[in-house]
């Protein structure tokens, strides 16, 4: 028996969450010496354009393949974990993922699926991370082309540095330049 | 805008906004945009899978953690981590963490002048059984002053982090206990609308789940939204 009625709502992940949670953020998706490793680096802020330094990041992706578990040749989680820092930011070695399909079957670009918590923040926020060196892929992806916003479609460009160096910032709020990351809530 | 990718369908209303007024840190920290409505694909459909190989001995009961006892009520912590489909999520990672019986978190940041307590952390992990079932031992945690508004208090709560079946179901959330009467005045608790949803995030004391002359016993079962998929063919 159970002693509810509906979904378990969210509450904030507080300020003071480190002892709980970093035993899980000190992994990397791939080793160093993995051919085809990127590090994804990036920063979170604020409204006010400050590095929020007590956020929690996590990003769920697929392999090289395109592969989920129990799909993938080698053991994938495909899950990390990270907390920033006293600047704001995180580093991550992973690699590109392969194309997955969307829920209509489609094939789309490269991505990563990614959830910041924080102080502050009620529920989390959703958002992807696509890598800007993917042109062709990127023009054919059904969620990029369904952004009106170029400003939306570029927040979820990673940044890459041609040396298979991303960086992903993620900007909570950002009205005044209009900036803010696009995040995403899913159909229930 | 309506897509195969995105859709016009509101955001439900059960989970709290990101801006609430009277909590002040959602001011600068939540979107001004309203997130769309994604249609997950492959990559949000898939479940993150953590095993046994890193949950050590004691991780499940915070009073054991350390070579003395710590201070505070010993509780159990009980219940049953479910789809909204009502199916339990089985073998599923389970995080909490919580301050100890003074109120005072074991953070460096934590600038509360109640004690720390050498033998309580307060962080504890465990997986669900082939129920959903899950049990924490651990103290109950105190209430505590936070900077908010003047004389603000947290009514003593259980930070939960849960993990679905996909990560369109990853939560984080607070447990509070029954009969605490700061949950009316918490910003945090009160940014839940619907009073009949903030309920489910109080604790229900339970005879069934106490060890005799040791601990009382409280049991919360979690229920998980987001989407529920089938299994893949
Ligand atoms: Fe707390």
């Amino acid at each position: 028996m159970n002693t509810q009625s509906g979904p378990t709502p969210s509450q904030t992940i507080g300020p003071f969450f480190k002892f709980g949670t970093e035993w899980l953020a000190d992994e990397h998706l791939v080793s160093e010496d993995f051919e085809g490793a990127i590090s994804l680096t990036g920063g979170v802020y604020d409204g006010a354009g400050n590095p929020v330094p007590d956020a929690m990041l996590e990003i769920w992706q697929a392999d090289e393949n395109g592969n989920f578990p129990p799909d993938t040749l080698e053991p994938w989680t495909g899950f990390a974990r990270r907390l920033t820092d006293a600047n704001g930011e995180y580093a991550i070695r992973s690699v590109k993922p392969g194309a997955v399909a969307s829920a209509s079957g489609e094939l789309q670009a490269p991505h990563i699926a990614m959830v910041v918590f924080a102080r502050g923040l009620l529920k989390p926020v959703f958002t992807r991370v696509y890598f800007d060196d993917e042109n062709e892929a990127n023009a054919s992806d059904p969620l990029l082309n369904a952004l009106e916003d170029s400003n939306a479609r570029s927040s979820l460009l990673a940044m890459g540095d041609g040396h298979r160096a991303y960086r992903f910032d993620i900007r909570l709020q950002d009205s005044f330049r209009g900036l803010e990351t696009q995040f995403f809530a899913f159909e229930n | 805008m309506a897509s195969a990718t995105i859709l016009a369908k509101p955001e439900h209303e059960e989970d709290p906004p990101y801006h609430h007024g009277s909590y002040q840190s959602t001011a600068l920290r939540g979107p001004n945009k309203t997130p769309l409505i994604l249609r997950p694909g492959r990559t949000e459909n898939h479940g993150a899978v953590f095993g046994e190989s890193r949950i050590r001995q004691n991780d499940d009961d915070l009073t054991r953690q350390h070579p003395g006892d710590p201070l505070g009520e010993k509780i159990v912590v009980s219940g049953r981590l479910l789809g909204s489909d009502g199916r339990p999520i089985r073998n599923q990672l389970i995080e909490i963490w919580q301050a100890n019986a003074s109120g005072r978190y074991a953070h460096s940041l934590d600038d509360h002048p109640a004690p720390l307590d050498p033998n309580f952390t307060g962080g504890g992990r465990t997986l669900t059984d082939s129920e959903g079932r899950y049990r924490f031992v651990t103290i109950k945690p105190a209430a505590y002053p936070w900077g908010n508004h003047p004389n603000a208090w947290r009514p003593a709560h259980i930070h939960f982090s849960l993990f679905g079946r996909v990560f369109t179901q990853r939560l984080i959330t607070q447990m509070y206990f029954p009969g605490d009467p700061l949950i009316d005045d918490d910003p945090i608790a009160n940014s839940i609308r619907d009073k009949r949803v903030l309920a489910r995030l109080i604790s229900a004391f339970d005879w069934e789940l106490t060890i005799p002359g040791t601990a009382l016993g409280y049991r919360w079962d979690i229920i998980l939204g987001g989407s529920n998929p089938t299994p893949e063919a």
